[in-house]
């Protein structure tokens, strides 16, 4: 009991200990937690948006078309077999037959007017084939790819195009968007690496100016844990403040976002936010970097 | 058994310096011990080996029964809470008043706020400067910045102080009073290792003195049989509250 007491009173003085840390420097701690902000709030917008950019290729791909060119020699009974397997897989929304004038007029359209006015109707290429529509939700750009592979091994099947949104438009989309949102959160943890620096120096200069006290501390008998916990909780302090400001900030701004898309675009798609997530990771990111910079400044200088 | 006890020390630093060579004495529980000698010879170094700020390169270093070298870091800190440290230059927080400077060590302990008020008070009254319990060090002269210092070490209640050259940056008469006051608070047990070179205060204040040169002990002076100064020592008055 007697020794809860006192853990209990050394804690609180601890913690008041650590709270004084943070106007050793007060730009230095205002300055670090918000570059902490700063960085955090990039990290939940750069997942937000990405989130967003995936949401936008899914939709494009549930509503890709693929055009199957049959071999000239294939009957009709086997198309209608053909028709019959494609139709009957629960990603496909429609297969509609296309025959050789009706690919030759899409073909003509293509060409510029001119030259298609200027060429026998005959020189245009025609092939009859299939127009296989995906259903509306059934996986995105990895289903296309899965429908035009399954495609291509039926017999019959001459070759599987992909208009107008092609699998291969979508596979391209959805890389660039990856590279992208692996460069942001790239540069959102180099961001926060820097930031993580930032706060070891703060907790550096606070230990530089209770280095006397510290050494006084020392010669009295003050633990390893007694003279690190105040630096502890302002690293936390500053860490958790930092991520969640960081963290808000994002959810107001993705609120802005979704507000602005409603009202211009009238568009379904909306940029996730996730505060029940977002919030607690913070928390639990912001005592990671505060943990990590404590334990950074007092490896550096030993406390 | 003796309180301290040093078997054939020796400490060596990095490029051949020897601080220390093969120093052997006891110090019993209440003793009041004078070390001495000319700068350099080693008298610092031997009051780190007996804070465990250092370790000896040789030979055993023992205090309050436990031999230093074996001491796990993470037993230090209690072994230090048994020793009061007295320094020349007083090493007090500026920013800090009197009253907080003599605070600063009982947090340590985990005391309530009303037992380190207590404390604080108690020990600023015993050695007159209660006074100043709200000023700030720069406003004490450097007798009384000693004080102070010393009433940090007395407030954590040790059995053993250790003092290096305390009275180095005071005039012969405030020197006088704080090795007056030293000798009141070994007077009531208290075991004192103090580090000293002026002979004046050695001469003044006949006590047991180990003479230290390059780092060897050249002399283990005993206690002379009659004292030959014929200050009085301040009376320590009761605890108020």
């Amino acid at each position: 009991m007697i020794a809860l007491r006192i853990a209990a009173r050394q804690s609180l003085h601890l913690l008041g200990q650590g709270l004084k840390g943070l106007v050793v420097s007060p730009g230095q701690t205002a300055a670090c937690i918000l570059s902490l902000a700063v960085a955090g709030c990039l990290v939940v917008l750069s997942a937000s948006f990405g989130s967003l950019a995936v949401q936008v290729l899914d939709r494009a791909g549930r509503s890709a078309k693929v055009l199957v060119y049959l071999k000239d020699e294939v009957p009709a009974d086997r198309v209608k077999d053909l028709m019959a397997r494609i139709g009957a897989r629960p990603d496909v929304e429609a297969v509609q037959y296309v025959t050789r004038e009706q690919d030759r007029a899409r073909n003509t359209d293509l060409l510029p007017k001119d030259l298609a006015a200027s060429m026998p109707p005959e020189a245009v290429p025609g092939q009859h084939g299939l127009d296989v529509t995906f259903r509306a939700g059934a996986g995105g750009t990895g289903g296309v790819t899965e429908l035009a592979a399954f495609l291509r091994a039926l017999s019959g099947v001459d070759v599987v195009a992909e208009p107008p949104v092609g699998a291969g438009r979508l596979r391209a989309l959805g890389a660039a968007v990856g590279f992208l949102r692996t460069v942001v959160t790239m540069l959102a943890v180099l961001l926060l690496v820097g930031t993580l620096f930032f706060v070891v120096g703060t907790l550096t200069r606070t230990m530089e100016r209770r280095r006397d006290e510290i050494s006084i501390l020392r010669l009295l008998g003050a633990t390893d844990t007694f003279v690190r916990s105040p630096i502890l909780v302002q690293g936390i302090f500053q860490g958790v403040s930092g991520m969640v400001l960081g963290a808000l900030a994002a959810l107001l701004v993705s609120g802005a976002v979704n507000a602005w898309l409603a009202a211009e675009f009238d568009v379904a798609v909306r940029l996730p936010t996730w505060p029940g997530l977002v919030l607690p990771l913070a928390v639990a990111g912001g005592t990671v970097v505060g943990v990590a910079g404590t334990f950074i400044a007092t490896a550096r200088r030993e406390a | 058994m003796p309180l301290i006890s040093l078997h054939g020390v020796s400490k060596s630093y990095p490029g051949g310096i020897e601080a220390l060579s093969d120093v052997t004495f006891d110090v019993e529980e209440g003793e009041f011990v004078f070390l001495s000698g000319p700068s350099g010879a080693g008298k610092t170094t031997l009051l780190r080996l007996l804070l465990r700020m250092e370790v000896a390169s040789r030979g055993d270093v023992l205090a309050f029964g436990r031999n230093l070298r074996a001491l796990r870091s993470s037993a230090i800190p209690y072994l230090r809470r048994n020793i009061g440290v007295v320094f020349q230059d007083f090493r007090l927080l500026p920013d800090r008043t009197v009253a907080e400077n003599v605070a600063v060590g009982l947090h340590v302990l985990g005391l309530s706020r009303r037992d380190i008020r207590r404390r604080v008070a108690n020990t600023l009254y015993d050695l007159d400067i209660d006074r100043y319990a709200h000023h700030y060090p720069s406003m004490l002269s450097g007798g009384e910045q000693q004080r102070v210092a010393i009433g940090r070490a007395l407030v954590m209640h040790p059995a053993l102080i250790l003092a290096d050259e305390p009275t180095g940056n005071l005039d012969w008469e405030l020197s006088n009073e704080i090795v007056r006051l030293f000798e009141e608070l070994n007077s009531k047990g208290t075991t004192v290792v103090m580090a000293t070179h002026d002979r004046f205060l050695l001469d003044a204040c006949p006590r047991r003195t180990i003479l230290l040169n390059r780092g060897m002990v050249i002399e283990d002076r005993p206690v002379p049989v009659q004292r030959t100064h014929d200050a009085a020592p301040r009376p320590v008055r009761e605890a108020a509250g």
